[in-house]
């Protein structure tokens, strides 16, 4: 496709300041440029990754979108040691619901939040709750490199617990002081993906989230989401040719102002088929 | 001097080492002036923010010629049912101001706490149309702006070093411009938690969780005391009241607030809440960051009492109403 040549292009020429942009736009670089050094420079000694570069703190959602960009862009075997550190802490961090004292807290004098704290995930960074960002992206990391680990099933209890009941996912939550929250597109692209790569199609809260993610963008020309929702409804035919044909008049509008982020995203979902996240080339 | 005595003198002893600890811990740098400007405008719907704006700004003098401005909104989510975000014709206003007064560069920036797509919010929000009008006028994202660590000002959390946008930190003049509305978990979210959006979700995430966990007003005051905001336009015209800061009804208060001190600021949104100030926690704590008392604002436009309207408290909550507290709250409230 023509246009996407040219959003690779404005990627190549783009400095990344972060490990999302960086494995973002490597992942959209892949069939040019599999060098990932810097990737695997930018590794913490604990094994995970931060977010933004030359800061410190590991963070879950860009330490899993590390690794679903190295599974896709090297031979596995060279990339083992970095992928075991960082699987270890991952393994090892879990939002702060997982431990006894919180989960004490949350059932019985914290109520103003509504959640299973039984079912966790993983947090943004150490010290809070689960997510639904880091965790979905956490179980696509394991998926992707076929890790089995008891987390991802409690990943996924976390999903379908906090699914929201008009669809799709908030960012962490489904209720908050008896009000019901609202989904948001990316966040609920990610759980669906995350859902699908353990074989869940046919829940409820899949069907209500490929719901919500069909109609919510429907006027909308912001590029990440609706990159996003092209990502997560790939085997959708008709939404595919609907969501490329309107991702394609957002990058056009005004390419040079959008966020790499958004640029690199739009580049894997315009890919055609748009890129499965959860499945590498063997 | 036998063992009882020595004991005595040494718990006593330790007992007062901790005190003094504890105090110096907390502290709060002492940022106030002899006097602050606050101006309160009447306006009764959006249709006259642009003028109001003006009006407003004028009264505060501001010293922007040849400066970079950052505008710092509240932007959190749309929704076209609720009063969320700072109204973007108040946004765009101010912009048009600073560089009527000479400003070098204007920028609207934001980090919304849920939300990872800015793009999306400016679109359904009506801010992308509105700082288009304007011109010259560009969004950052301050969730994922280049960051710099900074060294907190007090003890308050365990934060020793906060990460920070660059283009917050290179700005000569920062002007919170809040919505004024409650908060379930702050009570009042105004020009001080409006800072909350400073802080960079690709280094925190998204809430800033950890801000929750340090403790929401401690880590108020120490934004506060870390980032420096010049001035405060805060949009009163429809506010929030009960579950803020998203689920809450709108309440028309009508007015705009403006002031160069971000204490006072919120003490007189919140007397204009019938919220008396000293009540809420964050501001108390911040209280020698500027003038909570309005003995020492030099108060330009409409009188507070004449606007004041009695807001809902957030779920689980209750308010100390305005002149309801003591004695001494009834005799600091604010004409």
């Amino acid at each position: 496709m023509l246009y996407r040549r040219e959003i690779l292009n404005a990627l190549r020429a783009r400095a990344v300041g972060s490990i999302e942009e960086l494995a973002l736009r490597s992942l959209a670089l892949r069939g040019e440029w599999r060098d990932c050094s810097q990737l695997f420079e930018s590794q913490l000694p604990c094994g995970g990754w931060p977010n933004a570069l030359g800061t410190s703190e590991p963070n879950a959602y860009s330490t899993s979108m590390a690794l679903i960009a190295l599974a896709h862009l090297r031979d596995r075997r060279d990339a083992r040691a970095a992928v075991n550190l960082a699987f270890g802490w991952l393994d090892e961090t879990a939002g702060r619901e997982g431990h006894w004292l919180w989960r004490w807290k949350f059932r019985w004098f914290d109520r103003r939040v509504k959640f299973d704290t039984s079912k966790y995930g993983w947090p943004w960074i150490d010290g809070t709750v689960s997510w639904v960002a880091p965790t979905a992206l956490a179980v696509i990391a394991h998926r992707v490199w076929k890790r089995p680990s008891p987390r991802v099933e409690r990943g996924m209890s976390m999903l379908l617990d906090r699914a929201c009941s008009s669809g799709g996912w908030n960012a962490g939550n489904s209720e908050a002081f008896g009000v019901s929250l609202t989904a948001h597109p990316d966040f609920t692209a990610m759980g669906l993906i995350a859902l699908r790569s353990c074989g869940v199609h046919a829940h409820p809260a899949v069907r209500s989230a490929e719901d919500y993610l069909s109609s919510r963008l429907a006027a909308s020309e912001a590029t990440y989401s609706l990159a996003w929702a092209l990502l997560a409804l790939r085997n959708n035919p008709k939404m595919v040719s609907t969501l490329r044909a309107r991702l394609l008049k957002s990058v056009k509008l005004d390419a040079g102002a959008k966020p790499t982020i958004s640029l690199a995203l739009a580049a894997l979902a315009l890919e055609d088929p748009p890129l499965d996240l959860t499945e590498t080339p063997q | 001097m036998n063992r009882r005595s020595l004991l005595g003198g040494a718990s006593l002893a330790a007992t007062g080492a901790l005190a003094v600890h504890e105090t110096s811990r907390h502290r709060v740098p002492d940022r106030r002036r002899p006097m602050s400007r606050v101006a309160i405008l009447r306006c009764e719907s959006y249709k006259r923010a642009a003028q109001v704006v003006w009006d407003g700004i004028q009264l505060l003098e501001p010293q922007v010629a040849g400066k970079h401005v950052l505008l710092k909104p509240n932007l959190v989510e749309y929704s076209p049912s609720a009063s969320i975000n700072t109204h973007p014709i108040v946004i765009a206003a101010t912009a048009d101001a600073f560089y009527s007064l000479g400003a070098l560069k204007v920028l609207v920036g934001d980090g919304p706490g849920h939300v990872r797509d800015s793009e999306l919010v400016l679109e359904e929000s009506g801010l992308r149309d509105a700082l288009r009008s304007v011109g010259r006028l560009r969004f950052i994202d301050l969730n994922f702006d280049r960051v710099r660590a900074v060294r907190t000002q007090t003890s308050l959390t365990n934060l020793k070093e906060l990460w920070l946008p660059q283009s917050v930190l290179a700005a000569d003049v920062v002007v919170s411009m809040p919505k004024v509305k409650t908060h379930h978990w702050a009570g009042v979210t105004l020009s001080l938690k409006n800072l909350f959006g400073v802080v960079p979700g690709s280094v925190y995430g998204w809430p800033k969780n950890i801000l929750h966990w340090q403790g929401i007003d401690n880590s108020i005051v120490e934004l506060a005391a870390t980032v420096s905001v010049h001035y405060v336009i805060a949009d009163g015209i429809e506010a929030m009241e009960g579950n803020g800061p998203l689920h809450g009804p709108a309440r028309h208060l009508g007015c705009l607030v403006f002031a160069d001190d971000p204490v006072a600021a919120d003490s007189a949104c919140c007397s204009l809440m019938d919220v008396d100030p000293h009540c809420i926690r964050h501001l108390a704590k911040a209280s020698s960051l500027g003038n909570l008392d309005p003995r020492r604002w030099e108060l330009l436009g409409d009188r507070i009492a004449s606007l004041r309207q009695t807001f809902q408290p957030p779920p689980m909550m209750t308010f100390a109403r305005v002149g309801s507290s003591t004695p001494e709250a009834r005799g600091r409230s604010a004409p």
